[in-house]
């Protein structure tokens, strides 16, 4: 393993201790750095000040959670779109039921056309 | 757990999505039930509504257009459920893609612009200064503020990748594996990306004067 790859997987080891609890993020709590820092003397400059930016980045992302209001409104308005789909659903059936109807009183008639007018040249001749 | 952490016997954090197959076969079930009664829905909303809000929080730094994208993930989630086909993944995967392509085009549409209200700027804890958990005199915690807002305002300057990787592992606890599978990258490219990412922003910070 390359010295890049190596400071690659313990960075990303790193970033796997890191504790988050919502709204208060906290470090490993078995030292932090130092058990890397310790672990890894020969990658120690090169780690540093990226896993102290870790930590930076771990604590600017406190979670935000939505309004209470926002919430509940969005979700009465998800189940009230929910609640029309289905009857959108039934009228679809119901357009598609007619269409068939339709399509099979034209189908009938046209066999009746035909038989009429078979029958009309038949006279004819 | 990685090899690393193993040497030196560190615990993992919480993977902030499905973490085993039981979990993903409640979800696909879960799905199932909302196909045959939409009413169902609501449960999956609750599991996801303040990840997938804090996700759009986070990378658009204003509470209104996080609210505007999330109702806009999930109607369109709803748009698409009946021809959803769990594939073996987490549901978070599919329902954060729909918010990720949506932040995109709004990123997009917006020519990146940022509104960011003041909660988007977090003030580090009060009794520490640095990861050595030291406390912190006064003059340190202004530092520190600033410290925080050009960090939050490079943050925000990064590539939509980059933005992705650090708001879902360091905000959601997201795997390296998980992040791969919404950006459609393997688990050493995302290590990798992170690598570079860190990188990129410590120089950018020692640029500046920290």
């Amino acid at each position: 393993m390359s010295n890049e790859e190596l400071v690659t997987e313990i960075l990303s080891a790193h970033a796997d201790t890191l504790e988050h609890q919502w709204g208060n993020a906290l470090e490993s709590p078995k030292g932090g750095l130092d058990v890397y820092l310790f672990a890894f003397p020969k990658q120690r400059n090169e780690l540093e000040p990226l896993l102290n930016m870790a930590v930076r980045l771990r604590n600017l992302f406190n979670p935000i959670r939505p309004e209470e209001s926002f919430r509940s409104d969005l979700k009465a308005e998800l189940l009230s779109v929910l609640k029309e789909a289905p009857m959108r659903a039934n009228e679809r059936q119901l357009i598609g039921v007619a269409v068939v109807g339709v399509g099979s009183v034209v189908s009938v008639a046209g066999l009746l056309a035909l038989v009429i007018l078979g029958h009309r040249r038949n006279q004819a001749a | 757990m990685s090899t690393i952490n193993a040497l030196i016997q560190q615990p993992l954090s919480n993977s902030g999505v499905i973490i085993d197959r039981d979990a993903i076969r409640e979800e696909e079930a879960l799905i199932q039930r909302i196909k045959e009664d939409p009413a169902a829905f609501g449960e999956l909303y609750e599991l996801y509504v303040d990840r997938i809000y804090n996700y759009c929080y986070q990378r658009t730094g204003n509470r209104a257009d996080a609210e505007d994208l999330t109702a806009r993930t999930f109607h369109r989630a709803i748009g698409h459920i009946q021809k959803f086909t769990p594939r073996g993944i987490p549901v978070a995967i599919w329902l954060y893609r729909i918010a990720h392509n949506l932040i995109s085009n709004w990123h997009r549409d917006r020519h990146r612009w940022h509104l960011v209200s003041l909660d988007a700027f977090p003030f580090p804890n009060q009794h520490q200064s640095s990861a050595s958990g030291e406390l912190a005199e006064p003059g340190d915690l202004v530092e520190a503020n600033e410290e925080t807002r050009l960090l939050h305002h490079l943050v925000r300057d990064l590539p939509d990748e980059r933005q992705t990787l650090l708001i879902l592992k360091f905000s959601e606890d997201w795997s390296n594996a998980e992040i791969g599978e919404l950006l459609g990258r393997s688990e050493g490219a995302i290590k990798s990306l992170y690598h570079r990412t860190l990188v990129s922003l410590r120089e950018e910070m020692r640029k500046r004067g920290f």
